[in-house]
This record gives structure tokens, C-alpha cells and sequence, in this order.
């Protein structure tokens, strides 16, 4: 019972008690969470504005509600008792854009505070943005566990295709890039491809620049979105080879 | 008992237009024979049997648990610090109030038709009896089955004892015909409760025996639910 009391869980599928109105739903999971009675009023309050809610919606009944309000007083109930550890099943689900954007900030906010955020979703790219671990699961056993850096510390993946060189190496690059203040995360494959961190924009132009005054033909350089995706069906392949 | 649970369950079961109708039909008809003999003077001034204590349980007790887990709200109340048992006792404890209250408000008018206080008292008691234990045999039912399969059940098992009764008188061969009339005398009351205390009021001996069954169904019955709920599986709605 003590480690519920510092749990948080929004479920992907609100299934609960829909006759309740969105306050009285919010009440009830404060007093469910033993927290202080004095407090409830305002507690319930504050989380409610928190998750862009207004006071009209917390009396509408939960029945009325649209999907992406439901989603919000979900997190809003799950965030209730300040949980030091926060399950979350999809929590964007058909939520729109102003929310998910509202979503990732809470959740930053909560990460920041030093809640510990276990987070399930088959939407990578929101994954990437907000974990700093991500387990791939295959029939409820853990395939692989990739470390990423989220938040405010993250940094960008730039993919460098080079033109054939004699001189390029992944050591010229890795020192290339780190007179640059770059990384280079992954060295050269067989497509004469490498990735290289970098903290932004600035920093990119600056290891390009830094690669093309040490003479590397740089070909093409993208950054490095979906890597996630990328992991995820490397994955899939090992598996299906 | 968890304070918020009796509050909730209270707010879901009395918000039902149809279990207000059916709860407000069970208490009218049930005081019906004291109203009458309030205006009509020839009306029998005693207490009447009646069934409405346990019908009362059955229309707000039916699907007590099974309706909350196919809807999958228990997945989220469970992640609060609170015991399973807690919140199958309270809910059931809820129901078993409310009906137990109803109950006994058909024998008020019984009051002013002077029939002696120590008979109504007694057939309140009844009553009550017969809610909580009915109540304790829906909640059981209902961890068993979804929704409100449990009034289902219920009624599967009373016909099923009614086929075993016809049975017990048409046998032929004496043993088979005791067989019958002991599975259905020593099990029928584990799913239909009845106390009938009024005849203590006209001489008749006390029956431990009788409370001991009343007593016993309630504890059989919570013990299943609450062993039940706890067995549940909570990854989502369960159909």
C-alpha cells in the first residue's frame, strides 16, 4: 500500500466510472489517495487547470466528455497525489496537438521534479522526446534496451554520407568532430555513412564546416529523426533473420 | 469499510432511474396490506410475509462487482492504496444498506393499524436479515460472473432448486426422494436467505439453526467475493 501511495497510472483505455462529473471523478481519486481533506478542493482544482481543463468541464459529466478530455483528466487524476512513479498507457491517445504539446510538458515537468516515468506507446517519436531509456518488448519479453538522452539535454543525430576518400577514417572523423565539439556516435559503415551528436543547429553547421575544411567530401547530411524507428526495425529484423 | 467507496456506491446505485422504480414498487406493494386496512376495516390486522427484503437486495446489489470490472473502472481504483477487500465489503455493505432501510418501510403503516410493536419489530429484523444476506449472495455471484449475470445465476440456481423439489416429490424410491428434499433443504438457503422471525411473536421456539444458516450464507458469500476480486486479472474491462 506505501508504494501505491506514490503511484500515478493513467490507463489507455478510460474505462472508469463515467457517471461521475469530472470534479467529483478527480475528488474521488484524492480521497481514494489519502490526501488531505483540507487540501481536496484546491488540489483537484490546480490539477485540473494544469491538464487545460476549465471549471465548466470538471462539472460536465465524464460521459459527456470527447476522448482527448478524458486522456486530460486521466493524467490530471494520475498526477493527483505528486507520484514518484508515473505509469502512463498511451497517454496521447486521441488527444490534439495543443495537448499532446501540453502532455509533453507535464511530463517534462514531472521528470524534472523526480518522477520517474515508465511510459508505453507505439508512438516512437513521442517516446524519443520524452524518455532517457526505451525497452522494445516482443511477446511481453524485453528484446532490447536502447539508452537515449531526452529533454533538455538532448542532443541532435546528424547522418553524414561521404564521397569516396582514401584518407577518411572513422578516427579523422571522430577527431574532425570533436575539434568541432561534436561526437561521433556511430562510425563509418560500408556506405561511408556516419552519425555524429550535436547539441543544435549552430553545432551542426559547425561540424560541417569543420569536416570540409579537413577535405572529407561530405556528400549529404540529414538529421537523424525516427531513430527510434530506425532501432526499432533493425529489431524486427534481427528477429525475422 | 473505505468512507468514499460507501459514498460512490451510494451516488451509482441510487442515481438508476429504473432500480428507484423497481425499489419504490417492492416497498408500495409491500406496505399495500397495512395501507388497505387503514381505510378497510375488514383487512386482517397482522403481519403479511413478504419477499421484498430480498428483492430489494437483488435490485440494488445486482451486478454489485461483476459490473464494475466489465467496465474496468476497478483497474484504476485498485492502484490507490487500498485493499480489495475493503472495497468489495464497502460496496456490498452499501447495497445491503440501502435495501435494508427500504426494507422496513412498508411496515410504518403497520404502526397506526395496531398491530403490536414486538411483531413489526421482529418482521423489520427479518427483513433486514434477508437484505444483508441476499446482498452477500449477489456480491458473491457477482465476482463470479460480468455484468449482471450474477441475477442470471440467481435465477438459474431458485429454478433449479424449484426442478428439484418437483423431483423430490415424485420420486418414488424413498432414499433418491431424501437425497432430493436434503440437497434442496441444506443448499437452497445458501441462494435464497429467509428468516421468518414474526412467529416468535405467537409462541414459536427460537431456531439458532436458522440464524446460523443467515449468518453462515453472509460469510460464504463475502468470503467468495472478496476471494474472487482479488483473484482478478486487471489488465483491462473484462469483456
Amino acid at each position: 500500500m506505501g508504494v501505491k501511495a506514490q503511484v500515478g497510472f493513467l490507463p489507455e483505455r478510460l474505462l472508469f466510472d463515467r457517471w461521475m462529473s469530472g470534479m467529483r471523478f478527480l475528488r474521488y481519486h484524492h480521497a481514494l489517495a489519502n490526501l488531505p481533506a483540507e487540501s481536496r478542493a484546491a488540489d483537484c482544482a490546480a490539477v485540473l487547470e494544469k491538464v487545460g481543463l476549465d471549471a465548466h468541464a470538471g462539472r460536465k459529466s465524464l460521459k459527456t466528455y470527447s476522448r482527448g478530455m478524458l486522456q486530460r483528466i486521466g493524467l490530471a487524476q494520475a498526477l493527483l497525489n505528486k507520484p514518484r512513479f508515473l505509469f502512463l498507457d498511451e497517454p496521447a491517445s486521441g488527444v490534439d496537438p495543443a495537448g499532446v504539446l501540453l502532455f509533453r510538458r507535464l511530463l517534462a515537468e514531472a521528470r524534472a521534479g523526480g518522477t520517474t516515468i515508465v511510459l508505453n506507446s507505439h508512438q516512437l517519436d513521442q517516446v524519443e522526446r520524452i524518455c532517457d531509456r526505451v525497452a522494445f518488448l516482443r511477446d511481453g519479453k524485453v528484446q532490447a534496451i536502447e539508452v537515449l538522452h531526452a529533454g533538455a539535454e538532448a542532443k541532435r543525430h546528424l547522418r553524414v554520407r561521404f564521397g569516396a576518400f582514401d584518407d577518411l577514417t572513422s578516427e579523422a572523423l571522430s577527431r574532425l568532430a570533436a575539434g568541432a565539439m561534436a561526437e561521433l556516435v556511430h562510425p563509418l559503415n560500408p556506405a561511408r555513412e556516419a552519425v555524429f551528436a550535436v547539441s543544435d543547429d549552430t553545432a551542426a553547421t559547425r561540424l560541417l564546416a569543420a569536416l570540409l575544411q579537413g577535405g572529407m567530401p561530405v556528400v549529404e547530411a540529414r538529421s537523424e529523426e525516427g531513430r527510434l524507428e530506425r532501432l526499432f526495425l533493425e529489431g524486427q529484423q534481427a528477429v525475422g533473420s | 469499510m473505505n468512507k468514499e467507496i460507501v459514498l460512490a456506491t451510494l451516488e451509482q446505485r441510487l442515481r438508476s432511474p429504473v432500480r428507484c422504480a423497481l425499489a419504490a414498487a417492492f416497498v408500495f406493494f409491500a406496505s399495500g396490506p397495512y395501507l388497505i386496512a387503514l381505510f378497510v376495516k375488514a383487512m386482517p390486522r397482522e403481519i403479511q410475509g413478504s419477499p421484498h427484503g430480498g428483492m430489494l437486495a437483488l435490485v440494488f446489489a445486482a451486478g454489485v462487482l461483476g459490473q464494475e470490472f466489465s467496465s474496468g473502472a476497478p483497474q484504476l481504483t485498485f492502484t490507490r492504496p487500498l485493499p480489495r477487500w475493503q472495497w468489495v465489503l464497502s460496496r456490498a455493505a452499501t447495497c445491503a444498506a440501502i435495501a435494508s432501510v427500504l426494507a422496513i418501510l412498508p411496515y410504518f403503516p403497520a404502526l397506526l393499524i395496531g398491530i403490536p410493536l414486538d411483531q413489526i419489530a421482529l418482521a423489520m429484523l427479518g427483513q433486514v436479515a434477508e437484505a444483508v444476506a441476499t446482498t452477500a449472495v449477489v456480491a458473491g455471484l457477482s465476482s463470479i460472473v460480468p455484468g449482471l449475470t450474477d441475477l442470471a445465476l440467481l435465477a438459474g440456481a431458485n429454478i433449479g432448486f424449484g426442478i428439484l423439489g418437483l423431483f423430490a416429490n415424485l420420486l418414488r424410491d424413498d432414499q433418491a426422494r431424501a437425497v432430493a428434499t436434503w440437497l434442496k433443504s441444506h443448499i437452497e438457503p445458501w441462494f435464497s436467505p429467509k428468516l421468518d422471525l414474526v412467529g416468535l411473536a405467537h409462541g414459536a421456539s427460537w431456531s439458532s439453526h436458522a440464524l446460523l444458516v443467515i449468518l453462515s450464507t453472509i460469510a460464504f458469500w463475502l468470503v467468495i467475493a472478496i476471494a474472487m476480486s482479488n483473484r482478478k486479472e486487471l489488465s483491462y474491462a473484462t469483456d
